[in-house]
């Protein structure tokens, strides 16, 4: 099995950033800085949205859910109107020799565009074809393939708990069941994993199920003691046996009826509800061929308004040719009216690299302004534009016709479950009516053998039998699961003797001790998990309580560090991790330290992206000290994207003090 | 399209739409708050305006329409006339549209869209040049969804939405009562524009301000 690298992340039209962001992801250490509120857990979340999707994992808490990484509507409120179309993510993902580059909408939950290249090859990257639906399928099997992981959910389960440390602060070194899931998963045989999985399964599913049937004959027993406690009542009243009877079958008789009435209604709720849930299938089928359709022609509206516009208000004014012109020829700077040699010297230095005047970033003064003054142009725009609306059209009134479907099912479920409440009144009031019918026969065949009670009595003989046979089941299961467990553990020992330096490594950098990684047992509903906790200054941390909070969060990016370089080891491979705002937690002491221990891990070969407010701490300054000759590609600075607050702006000198320091461009 | 785009063309058809009106030079204020009236009405053209405006101390705002005129003026679209910096760095100028910028207007016209567009701002701004200027800005200052915000002490993006659009449900409450009351009906959006300005300023220079 491998893990991913990130090649390169483009980010378009999320509308919290003037501009387009176009990041390459080196080996080593990538920083994303900027101030609070500008974007940086977006851009983050951006990326991992590139990566999955809207696609879930399994949330090993007290109750076992399915939740999605990225809320579908997550971006939703974070668009304005006009950036809705254009707004989208592409992230470039490798993977040994391989390449994916692989494109999402922002606004719409579908992947837009998807390639696949073979990285050593000079050929272009070759592009899949399909609906959004298929193209979500193909990558997520491409990426299944390539890394070699089980299953899709397990790679997102990967990265949402071992390769993002987000704000939610998910620790993994002291939650044994995610860590025990991820130490399987990274670590043992397959074929022992998908053992202990299946296992683990089987002894919830015959534990469940030998717990129903208890309650089944618990039940049984108690409507037994009833007709016993009726019949010994009934035993010393006078009574009316035979009326009593016949008003009991008579209401027999109209339960059945109800009941048939009953059951035919639900059934054809349930049809209506079939043909319901067909139709809006068919709509949203209907909804992805649009879109299909629509994607190209969205596409293709934004390259010929890009080119429309791009002539008015892209292109470099004249007066900055005029400028740049004057400034060559003679030197002079029209603005302030100084003329020397260095300016003419400055003047040619920035035309032949074609720099900016002002901020000496790329330019291609070559293109004025001028309209592009071809008429054909805007017709073409008016007629994409049209198509687009008819689109749009066609989608709104699908998306009404979905939203009637939906409403229609939500009512019709509701009827049926209100019938089936009914119905199972009915059948209990069936159920009692005859035990007591029974027990008037018993009162009238003089205190013989009952066939109601015996038929009871049978009953819970058959749920003794079962109840016996699922547990037997439950029990033979966990027995193999603690064979299976003694082998994961042997594992784990294995792991853990290659784990416990690195592990150390790294959080004495944080700590300036020595640490290790104890081996412990834990049973969960009846399972054996086997997980790793760390031992620092001479006591074992079993649990949260045990350390303090910069420790719980440096020390579990400690043990995510030591698990993907011992991976990465094991594999020859190399991948990424992303963690988010670090430095928030550190003290004056601790900042060198924590810094020290990053740079350990950039020289593993991975890539590992930090997020980091620009702030008076010495955080960032230790970090640069050891970004090489050219510290600026390994730097996004979001506030030259981002837009400043009204706070941030009254504080905009002390931004460029430390942008300064830094040695990056001031605001 | 392309935010940046859809506000530097906006800015250009007010200067345009204004000037057209003989209206003299106009200040950011002025440009930034007619195209919040537009912005705040569109529901009556069915325009989907693209761009929000925040509410900020003295009145409606939007960074980037208030920075475009600057881009309009480097770009030869625009010229600013009376530049002056003040004592607080900060600089004032008024900004007129030039022959260049006409030209542009003229080009982007061919655009159904941006043209439908130009036809609002140019709707708005020809009735409000029945007030001038200075009542403009009033209007905007006191539009309901504004001041709505402003009562509750809410910050952020100025919700224009239907269900939130105070100017529009205003107007919706008014018409029925005019066609109810006086069998008028509203049924052009210039009649609805016209009575809405038409009662917004009857407070102006009441006390109000």
């Amino acid at each position: 099995m491998q893990l991913p690298t990130l090649k390169n992340v483009r980010v378009e039209h999320l509308s919290l950033y003037t501009r387009t962001i176009d990041m390459k992801v080196h080996s080593g250490l990538n920083l994303i800085i900027g101030g609070n509120g500008i974007g940086k857990t977006t851009l983050i979340n951006t990326i991992l949205y590139g990566l999955v999707g809207n696609a879930t994992y399994e949330k090993l808490d007290t109750v076992k859910k399915d939740v999605p990484l990225i809320d579908e509507d997550y971006f939703h409120g974070r668009l304005e109107p006009a950036d809705q179309d254009l707004a989208q993510v592409t992230i470039t993902v490798g993977i040994g020799d391989d390449e994916i580059i692989i494109t999402r909408s922002l606004y719409r939950p579908r992947i837009v565009r998807l390639s696949h290249r073979r990285a050593s090859s000079s050929a272009a990257a070759q592009n899949i074809n399909g609906t959004p639906g298929e193209l979500e399928q193909r990558y997520r099997q491409l990426l299944v393939k390539l890394l070699g992981v089980p299953s899709f959910e397990d790679f997102v389960f990967i990265v949402a708990n071992l390769l993002i440390f987000d704000e939610n602060r998910r620790t993994l070194a002291w939650d044994p069941e995610v860590q025990n899931r991820m130490i399987r998963l990274l670590s043992v045989p397959r074929q022992f994993d998908e053992e202990f999985s299946k296992l683990s399964v089987s002894v919830t599913q015959n534990d469940t199920k030998g717990k129903h049937k208890s309650e089944d004959r618990k039940r049984i027993r108690r409507e037994i003691e009833k007709w016993l406690d009726a019949k010994s009542e009934k035993e010393n009243e006078p009574k009316d046996v035979e009326k009593e009877r016949q008003s009991i079958e008579k209401r027999l008789n109209e339960l059945e009826q109800q009941i048939d009435r009953l059951e035919d209604a639900a059934e054809s709720e349930r049809k209506k509800i079939n043909s319901e849930i067909r139709g809006l299938k068919e709509l949203n089928a209907r909804v992805d061929k649009m879109e299909l359709k629509r994607a190209p022609l969205s596409e293709k509206q934004t390259e010929l308004e890009a080119k429309f516009f791009g002539g008015i208000y892209s292109s470099v004014p004249a007066s900055y040719v005029l400028l740049l012109e004057t400034l060559v020829k003679s030197g002079l700077c029209e603005f302030c009216h100084t003329q020397d040699k260095q300016l003419r010297a400055l003047g040619r230095e920035l035309k032949s690299g074609g720099l900016c005047i002002v901020c000496r970033s790329p330019i291609d003064y070559t293109q004025t302004a001028q309209p592009n003054g071809k008429k054909s142009l805007s017709n073409e725009i008016n007629t994409v534009r049209e198509k687009i609306e008819e689109l749009d059209n066609e989608i709104r009134s699908c998306e009404g016709a979905q939203a009637t479907a939906k409403a229609t099912i939500t009512v019709l479920q509701e009827t049926l479950a209100e019938k089936s409440r009914a119905l199972r009144h009915l059948i209990t009031e069936r159920f009692e009516l005859k035990t007591h019918q029974a027990s008037l026969s018993s009162d009238s065949n003089g205190g013989g053998p009952d066939p109601w009670l015996d038929e009871q009595n049978r009953a819970i003989e058959r749920l003794d039998a079962e109840i016996e046979r699922y547990y037997r089941r439950r029990d033979e299961a966990r027995i193999k699961l603690k064979e299976i467990n003694e082998k994961i553990l042997n594992a784990l020992h294995s792991v853990n003797e290659k784990l416990t330096p690195l592990f150390s490594e790294f959080a004495s950098q944080f700590l300036g001790t020595d640490c290790e990684l104890v081996i412990a047992q834990k049973t969960r509903q009846g399972k054996p998990i086997a997980y790793m906790f760390p031992r620092f200054f001479d006591k074992e941390r079993p649990s949260l309580t045990q350390v303090s909070e910069s420790q719980r969060f440096f020390i579990d990016q400690a043990f995510r560090m030591a698990l993907i370089t011992w991976f990465g080891q094991l594999n020859s491979g190399e991948t990424f991790c992303i963690v988010e705002t670090p430095e928030g937690s550190l003290d004056l002491a601790y900042e060198q330290n924590v810094a020290k221990m990053y740079l350990k891990f950039a020289k593993q070969g991975h890539s590992i992206i930090a997020t980091s407010n620009l702030n008076s701490s010495n955080f960032l300054v230790e970090l640069f000290k050891h970004l090489g000759s050219n510290p600026k590609r390994r730097v996004l600075d979001l506030l030259a994207y981002g837009r400043l607050t009204s706070v941030q702006g009254l504080h905009k000198p002390d931004f460029n003090k430390s942008l300064k320091r830094l040695k990056l461009p001031q605001l | 399209m392309i935010t940046r785009n859809v506000i530097l063309t906006d800015v250009l058809f007010s200067l345009y739409a204004t000037d057209k009106l003989k209206w003299p030079a106009l200040a950011r204020t002025h440009f930034q708050r007619l195209l919040y009236l537009c912005a705040a009405l569109s529901a009556l053209s069915n325009t989907e305006w693209g761009y929000e405006f925040s509410n900020s101390l003295y009145g409606p705002f939007n960074g980037q329409v208030s920075s475009a005129a600057d881009e309009l003026v480097h770009r030869g679209y625009a010229e600013a006339l009376d530049v002056r910096v003040l004592r607080n760095s900060k600089m004032k100028a008024n900004f007129r549209i030039t022959e260049s910028g006409r030209r542009n207007v003229e080009f982007i016209s061919n655009l159904k869209q941006e043209r439908q567009r130009l036809g609002w701002i140019e709707t708005v701004s020809g009735i409000l040049n029945i007030y001038g200027p200075a009542v403009m800005s009033k209007l905007a200052y006191f539009e309901p969804t504004f001041i709505r915000m402003k009562q509750e002490n809410r910050i952020g993006p100025i919700d224009l939405s239907i269900e939130e659009n105070q100017s529009i449900q205003l107007l919706h409450r008014l018409s029925d009562e005019l066609k109810k009351t006086y069998s008028i009906h509203l049924d052009t959006p210039t009649s609805n524009l016209i009575f809405y300005f038409d009662y917004m300023s009857r407070d102006i220079g009441k006390g109000r301000e």
